[in-house]
């Protein structure tokens, strides 16, 4: 009766694709809670303190460096919480794409769309 | 035995499953309408100057909703830093990496939840001071 494998080995199981969305959504809060809030306080309040440390700011996220690539990721990992948090709202509250297809499908999706937008948001900000 | 009886009583009212669930879920709608709300007077915008944005951002009404939206943001991310918790910092999933981590699971979870609200507790004194002083 009981057929269940006794051993598994994890390393040896793909990922499928939403829980990938899944597990994905869980990092990006992490990241989000230590790194996105703090680095959005931190530009919060140099836009808010004077004009020159406002003028300061828009330059230096509009200029290639590490901090404006780093301030815009961390925004875009916001972006990729909220789109596949949109996800799950949907299959909590009304149950739409909890079949197997329909959340690999919706993974897919919500993957393609961040990609594409955060191609769009980069290009958008350098050019 | 009082104070165990009174601790299950607090237990029961607010960390009730289904409440905690609702609160995250509910609270994510109004967080993520506060970020549209924002996000579409920036990118509305042709020209951002200090000016334009101080008076929208630091107005009456945009400080009093960032202080609440923050306060649901830390509720929000109180839920799910506590649920990552209690799946990943087991003895269970920690002692599957590795055995003596394993036995010292309910510590390292302990200080972990000490962590993120010493941290939360940072981030909203910065904000409130950044707004109101």
């Amino acid at each position: 009766m009981d057929q269940r494998p006794v051993y598994i080995d994890l390393t040896k199981i793909k990922l499928p694709m939403s829980a990938f969305s899944s597990i994905t959504h869980r990092l990006s809060g992490m990241y989000i809670f230590f790194i996105t809030i703090p680095v959005s306080l931190f530009i919060f309040n140099h836009s808010t303190a004077s004009e020159k440390s406002f003028n300061l700011l828009v330059e230096s996220i509009n200029n290639i460096s590490f901090f404006s690539v780093f301030t815009i990721f961390s925004f875009l990992v916001l972006w990729y919480h909220i789109l596949t948090g949109i996800r799950h709202l949907f299959m909590d509250f009304f149950h739409i794409g909890e079949s197997l297809s329909g959340s690999y499908y919706s993974s897919i999706f919500v993957l393609i769309l961040w990609l594409l937008s955060s191609v769009a948001i980069f290009y958008g900000v350098y050019s | 035995m009082a104070t165990k009886f009174s601790c299950n009583i607090l237990w029961c009212l607010f960390m009730r499953g289904s409440l905690i669930w609702r609160a995250q879920r509910y609270s994510s709608l109004i967080i993520f309408t506060y970020f549209i709300y924002v996000a579409c007077f920036i990118f509305s915008s042709d020209i951002m100057s200090f000016d334009i944005w101080t008076n929208f951002a630091l107005s009456a009404q945009l400080k009093i909703a960032t202080s609440l939206v923050f306060m649901l943001l830390l509720l929000h991310a109180f839920i799910g830093l506590w649920t990552v918790g209690t799946d990943y910092l087991t003895s269970r999933t920690l002692g599957f990496l590795n055995g003596s981590l394993g036995r010292k699971a309910k510590l390292l979870r302990s200080l972990y939840y000490l962590l993120f609200v010493l941290m939360g507790l940072l981030y909203t004194v910065v904000i409130l001071y950044i707004l109101w002083l």
